[in-house]
C-alpha cells in the first residue's frame, strides 16, 4: 500500500515538474555588438580666422561649421569656446582682432549617441546611421561657418576649403589638421 | 489500480489545457529582428522588415497560461546589433492567438 502511494506521489511530482520546467536564457546582455569593424566617432580639426591685415579674428566660438566627407557624412557643429579675455584684442573693421593666432577646436561627430531613445524606430535610426570608415585617406570639405561680428550680429562665410585626413586601422577618430580661413 | 487512476486524472488534466499561440511581425523599416523571446520562450530566429513569424504554440510544459511578459529581441542593421526589450507586457491566455507587431513606435528599452 505504502509502495503504491509513494509511486503515485512520484508520478504527481513528475507531472508537476513538467509543468514547471522553464529555460533560463536571460544571460547578461550587452548594448551593441560590433562585428570587428569600428564605428567612426569623431573627426577633429583646428580652424583659425585670419583677417586681411594678418591679424586673427577673435570670437568666442565659430558657429555652424558645416563639414562634408564625400558621400560618407555631413556634419554641422560649433567649435569649442575660447576665453577671449586672455588675448590682447583691438577692433578692426567688423571684428575684434588679435596679433596671436587663435585656433578653434572643432569636433565633428557623425554618429548618434545611443542614450535617451525610447522607441524601436529611434534605435533603428541609430543603427542605420552608425558610420564606418575603412582605413584610408579621406577628403573633408569645410563648406561654411557662421561667426559673430563685433556688434553682435552674425555673418555666414563660405570658405569652401578642402583638407585631408587619414583613418588608421582600428581608429575611431581622425585629425584633419589646421585650417586657416581668410576673412 | 490507484496508480492507474492517478495517471488517468493527470492525463485528463493535461488534455484540458488548450495552448495559446504567438506570432510576431516586424513592421520596422530597414532593420532585421533577431532572437525574439516572450518571457523566456523563444519565438523566432529572424524577421526581415515586413515579415511575420509562424505561430508558436505555447505548451503547458513551457508556460502556464494566462501569462504576461515583455518581449526581448535583437535589432540588427548596418552590421551592428542592439539588445532591446519592450516596455509593455503582452498577455496570452489559453486558446488565444497573440500577434505581437513590433513597429517604429513600439516603446523599448536597452535590455542589460
Amino acid at each position: 500500500m505504502n509502495l503504491k502511494l509513494i509511486s503515485a506521489g512520484l508520478i504527481l511530482i513528475g507531472l508537476a515538474c513538467l509543468s514547471c520546467e522553464k529555460s533560463d536564457s536571460s544571460a547578461a546582455r550587452n548594448t551593441v555588438i560590433q562585428d570587428g569593424s569600428n564605428v567612426f566617432e569623431e573627426l577633429s580639426m583646428l580652424i583659425n580666422l585670419k583677417s586681411s591685415d594678418s591679424s586673427y579674428v577673435l570670437v568666442e566660438k565659430i558657429d555652424s561649421v558645416k563639414l562634408k566627407v564625400g558621400d560618407f557624412f555631413e556634419v554641422k557643429t560649433s567649435s569649442g569656446s575660447v576665453d577671449t579675455t586672455i588675448f590682447n584684442s583691438y577692433p578692426s573693421g567688423d571684428f575684434n582682432v588679435t596679433g596671436q593666432k587663435v585656433n578653434y577646436l572643432v569636433l565633428a561627430r557623425p554618429s548618434l549617441e545611443p542614450q535617451d531613445f525610447s522607441t524601436a524606430g529611434e534605435y533603428a535610426d541609430y543603427l542605420n546611421k552608425l558610420l564606418e570608415l575603412k582605413t584610408g585617406e579621406y577628403v573633408c570639405l569645410l563648406e561654411s561657418i557662421w561667426i559673430s561680428l563685433a556688434d553682435g550680429t552674425k555673418r555666414q562665410y563660405f570658405p569652401h576649403v578642402y583638407t585631408t585626413f587619414t583613418v588608421f586601422e582600428g581608429a575611431v577618430t581622425a585629425y584633419a589638421g589646421e585650417i586657416t580661413i581668410e576673412i | 489500480m490507484r496508480n492507474f487512476l492517478i495517471i488517468l486524472i493527470g492525463l485528463s488534466l493535461c488534455s484540458c489545457y488548450k495552448p495559446g499561440k504567438i506570432e510576431v511581425v516586424n513592421s520596422i523599416d530597414n532593420v532585421e529582428i533577431l532572437d525574439v523571446e516572450w518571457g523566456d520562450i523563444y519565438l523566432v530566429n529572424s524577421l526581415l522588415p515586413g515579415e511575420s513569424s509562424s505561430k508558436t504554440e505555447i505548451l503547458k510544459s513551457e508556460e502556464k497560461l494566462p501569462s504576461s511578459y515583455s518581449v526581448t529581441f535583437k535589432m540588427s542593421a548596418n552590421g551592428r546589433i542592439i539588445f532591446l526589450e519592450t516596455k509593455s507586457s503582452y498577455s496570452l491566455d489559453q486558446d488565444e492567438t497573440l500577434t505581437i507587431i513590433l513597429t517604429e513606435e513600439t516603446e523599448v528599452k536597452n535590455s542589460n
